[in-house]
């Protein structure tokens, strides 16, 4: 997948795979990659300055934690960043459903 | 040292070389690349790498610095941009409120203040609720921008931020000026009580704050930023 493809929606997947509980920087991109059956691909160096901003938007928060012995950067999603996943989930199922239509081949 | 161990170790020096800004938050991100470079050379080993290939893929994977860089830039910018937003919401208010209550409970055996007096008080007043009022809106302003992704509005806001302390300094204080010499005699007794003083050391340790804030918001706004989507 083109990585300016996923650029796009990379504040939803981010604030997707923290709704589960919080996780450091390489675990989300270990999430990343999981969830979406190794397809997405980008540089892994985007998506730290990305958790910087949404920290700034308040939609995340980091830490320096103990995880494994060893200190991380943790982030965890704030409760304004798991209204906005659910926002952006709704606008994204909307989105595809009408994409899809449209592009669907013509029975 | 390997080459490859090499490569990592100029990546991140490279990082820190380029990035300009609040020092805490600048240890902090190249502290986090380094972690990652560190976690990603560990995963490609668990794979069976030899560590001079795992690093040169840690590196690769990391993707273009020059990007990176100036997306880091842009988030040091936006934090010295708050720092200086909110060294203006604190300090005029502040020095409102400490040089208001000196002129109102100080003994300046000046009868009514004068008509000048009170245009002059008003200017500083309102300038200072004004530059106060401008802060908290950079304020909302970085939040907004990140929120909607406008990365490119970052440098505006850090820019005003700067801009807003540094004048409001230079208003604040010519005005000041002016106030204390259309008083001269109430200035001359105000200038002999102890606490005036403390108020002149708190109020050049506000305002010396505000300017180092600003000037440093304004710094870290000039700064080139390549490639930003």
């Amino acid at each position: 997948m083109r990585p300016d493809a996923v650029r796009g929606h990379l504040d939803s997947l981010l604030l997707a795979v923290l709704e589960d509980g919080p996780l450091h920087g390489y675990a989300i991109i270990e999430a990343l990659q999981r969830r979406s059956g190794g397809v997405l691909d980008m540089p892994t160096g985007t998506v730290y300055p990305a958790l910087r901003r949404l920290e700034r938007a308040r939609w995340i928060s980091g830490d320096w934690e103990n995880v494994g012995g060893r200190e991380r950067r943790t982030y965890t999603l704030t409760r304004a960043g798991r209204r906005e996943l659910a926002t952006q989930r709704e606008e994204w199922s909307r989105f595809s459903d009408v994409v899809g239509k449209v592009l669907r081949a013509a029975p | 040292m390997t080459k490859h161990q090499d490569a990592i170790a100029v990546t991140v020096a490279e990082l820190n070389r380029r990035l300009h800004g609040p020092r805490r938050l600048r240890m902090d991100m190249v502290r986090e690349v380094r972690d990652a470079l560190c976690d990603a050379e560990e995963a490609y080993l668990a794979a069976g790498m030899t560590t001079d290939d795992a690093q040169a893929r840690a590196v690769a994977d990391f993707g273009d610095l020059d990007e990176i860089t100036a997306e880091y830039q842009l988030e040091l910018a936006a934090r010295q941009a708050r720092r200086s937003a909110v060294s203006i919401v604190l300090a005029f208010p502040m020095m409102l409120l400490l040089w208001d209550s000196l002129w109102r409970f100080g003994d300046t055996a000046s009868g009514e203040p004068t008509r000048m007096t009170l245009i002059l008080s008003d200017i500083i007043d309102g300038v200072s609720l004004v530059a106060a009022a401008g802060a908290l809106l950079v304020l909302v302003m970085l939040c907004l921008s990140a929120r909607r992704g406008r990365q490119s509005a970052v440098r505006g806001i850090a820019r005003s931020a700067g801009l807003i302390g540094l004048a409001t300094v230079v208003l604040v204080l010519a005005t000041s000026g002016a106030l204390q010499v259309a008083n001269v005699s109430a200035s001359v007794s105000l200038f002999r009580m102890p606490a005036t003083i403390v108020i002149e050391i708190a109020s050049a340790i506000l305002t010396g704050w505000v300017i180092w804030m600003c000037a440093a918001c304004l710094s870290s706004a000039r700064k080139k930023v390549t490639r930003l989507r």
